[in-house]
């Protein structure tokens, strides 16, 4: 564990990550050598801080402690923390202008590479995400509603959740952002108003707009997933999943989707990242 | 005197032997097997004699030599009335099996599996597929024709799944009668021979259901259960609520998901939506699952889940059921 660039694991019990959940996070996954889409990592970081108003600016020092501290020919999870520090006054931030940044590293989950090629099943939450512009999008640390999603999972069966928002428009999963197909196009959810925008999703639009196939970003009820002829979930650390079964919550039918669709997303972005 | 005498002796003795000998090489020549290497189809058509079968099978090689046998034709005419149809021709066979098999009339029994819990549409095709059935022109017609006069309108659910034999050329449409007229007989002895106290107005009504319990399970030993478990809901005015329907109501449109937009579609089939029973079968079903429309087994149960594995999880209440849902049909 590093804060500010020291092994050490301990912080301020005045941090506003602690009092009020304020500050942003990232995680990377650390394998073959390497630090998959490191950049794009610290550019979300980036983002995140400068619309959270955070003034952080120790990126120099911030990159240095995460490459000193990788392990040797191991896989790992690279979790980064950047924190508002301590300071201000109740909620305001005023005054608080010593962020803090925090490194941790975890194990990659041994089931993602299955999960890969069998696909997962899933239902939908009933717990849904509140709309809010100014927040949706961000990965930061206030992440109560992904906990009560979890919480609502771990009592089923299912690997995963799709999520939706008040309005019960698709918006992610409980760990990642989702595309689905249908009528030859991919598509992936509008992030304004609620969900984070993962670096993989934002990878995946890219490679796949470069390859010529045009991804919708769009609003859709629920309803438009049971219609889709195949669908997947992707975050940095799992990659590309294809969900398999979609399981509806209302009815209890499970929904069979294609998973030859993903694969070829799979490869196309497999040959991208070699490139 | 005596040495004319000795020459017709001679002769008439050099004559009986080579009587002797032909009798016995045209005899050893038509005990001949067949030149063949494996079981083979021979189709005698009408018109064709049989000296005219014998210089084909000769010309093709079946035989080497055919004259032995048309000299057993001469001698035994009743040989040679051979009948039309297809035969099967095997390679121990001799020339004279052949001509007795061809006389006999026994030709080979071709057959095809109607098979439980497949829709006319899939039978028809069957039919119309198989290379030893004669199609005529109009077929469609004269199904369509059938159709009409059934009760309920169509054929469907009313033809007696089973393997059918039947002699090459056999006219399709024949076949379709013969199950029809199975079906009509099987069914009417099993509404005699109902339970007490069905749910059913009519011996098409118990056929209807027995469709139904034919697709929702192929454990034999389920399918008295499952008929109890319908019987029940007719009882109760619930409705049926069985996928199957749903799925044959959607005809085309079905492509292996039932959504819940499909469930509150409406259409004459959709058990989610109507009340009872749909209008006509929804396959055709097998003895079995008559049986079982016609002798469902005593339970309070209301509600069946597929356990995976073709078997189903039966439950009295909902509570149970959903519990049961959450067990079996949400396990990844």
């Amino acid at each position: 564990m590093i804060v500010n660039g020291q092994q050490q694991s301990q912080i301020p019990l005045t941090d506003r990550s602690i009092q009020y959940g304020d500050g942003c996070f990232t995680t990377i996954a650390y394998q073959n050598a390497s630090l998959e889409l490191f950049d794009l990592h610290i550019q979300r970081l980036k983002d995140a801080c400068e619309r959270l108003s955070i003034p952080f600016t120790n990126w120099e020092q911030l990159s240095k402690s995460v490459f000193d501290s990788l392990p040797n020919n191991e896989s790992c999870v690279v979790k980064i923390m950047i924190t508002r520090g301590s300071g201000g006054r109740g909620y305001s931030p005023v005054g608080a202008n010593h962020p803090n940044f925090i490194i941790t590293h975890h194990s990659i989950p041994q089931h993602y590479k299955a999960w890969q090629t069998d696909g997962i099943s899933v239902s939908v939450s009933p717990i849904k995400l509140a709309r809010q512009p100014l927040l949706a999008g961000i990965k930061h640390l206030n992440r109560l509603e992904q906990v009560l999603i979890k919480q609502a999972l771990a009592t089923t069966e299912y690997d995963d959740v799709i999520v939706c928002d008040t309005e019960n428009e698709i918006i992610e999963t409980s760990v990642g952002n989702l595309f689905w197909f249908g009528n030859d196009k991919w598509f992936t959810a509008n992030l304004s108003e609620s969900g984070v925008a993962g670096v993989m999703r934002n990878r995946i639009v890219e490679t796949m707009e470069k390859a010529g196939h045009k991804i919708i970003v769009t609003r859709e009820p629920v309803e438009a997933l049971f219609e889709a002829q195949a669908v997947f979930v992707c975050n940095s650390l799992m990659g590309v999943v294809p969900v398999k079964n979609l399981i509806d919550p209302e009815t209890f039918k499970v929904i069979k989707f294609l998973i030859e669709p993903v694969y070829k997303v799979q490869s196309m972005l497999k040959n991208m990242l070699e490139i | 005197m005596a040495k004319l005498f000795k020459i017709l002796l001679t002769l008439l003795f050099l004559l009986i032997a080579t009587i002797g000998v032909l009798f016995y090489y045209f005899n050893e020549q038509i005990k001949q097997p067949l030149n063949l290497d494996s079981a083979t189809f021979f189709r005698v058509d009408s018109g064709q004699s049989a000296k005219g079968i014998l210089n084909r099978l000769k010309s093709v090689g079946i035989l080497d030599e055919n004259l032995g046998l048309k000299i057993n034709i001469k001698i035994s005419p009743e040989l040679g009335n051979v009948k039309v149809g297809t035969y099967l021709l095997t390679p121990s066979m001799t020339g004279l099996d052949l001509l007795d098999l061809l006389v006999s009339g026994k030709e080979v029994q071709f057959s095809v599996s109607l098979v439980e819990g497949l829709r006319l549409r899939d039978w028809l095709a069957t039919l119309e597929s198989h290379p030893n059935l004669k199609v005529d022109s109009d077929f469609h017609e004269k199904v369509n024709r059938l159709s009409k006069d059934m009760t309920g309108g169509s054929l469907q659910g009313w033809l007696l799944p089973d393997t059918y034999h039947f002699v090459d050329q056999t006219n399709a449409y024949d076949l379709v009668l013969r199950a029809k007229n199975s079906m009509q007989n099987y069914l009417s002895n099993a509404w005699d021979n109902r339970a007490f106290d069905l749910p059913y107005e009519s011996a098409y009504e118990g056929l209807i259901m027995a469709s139904i319990i034919e697709k929702e399970t192929g454990v034999a030993e389920e399918r008295p259960r499952i008929a109890g478990v319908f019987v029940n809901r007719l009882n109760l005015n619930m409705r049926l609520q069985t996928d199957p329907t749903v799925i044959y109501g959607m005809g085309d449109k079905f492509d292996g998901n039932i959504r819940r937009k499909d469930l509150r579609t409406p259409t004459p089939y959709n058990t989610y939506v109507i009340k009872g029973l749909p209008p006509t079968p929804i396959a055709m079903p097998s003895k079995l699952a008559i049986d079982a429309a016609f002798h469902p087994i005593a339970t309070q149960e209301l509600y069946f889940v597929s356990k995976g594995d073709g078997s189903h999880q039966f439950s009295e209440t909902l509570e149970q059921h959903n519990a049961a849902v959450r067990t079996y049909q949400l396990k990844k």
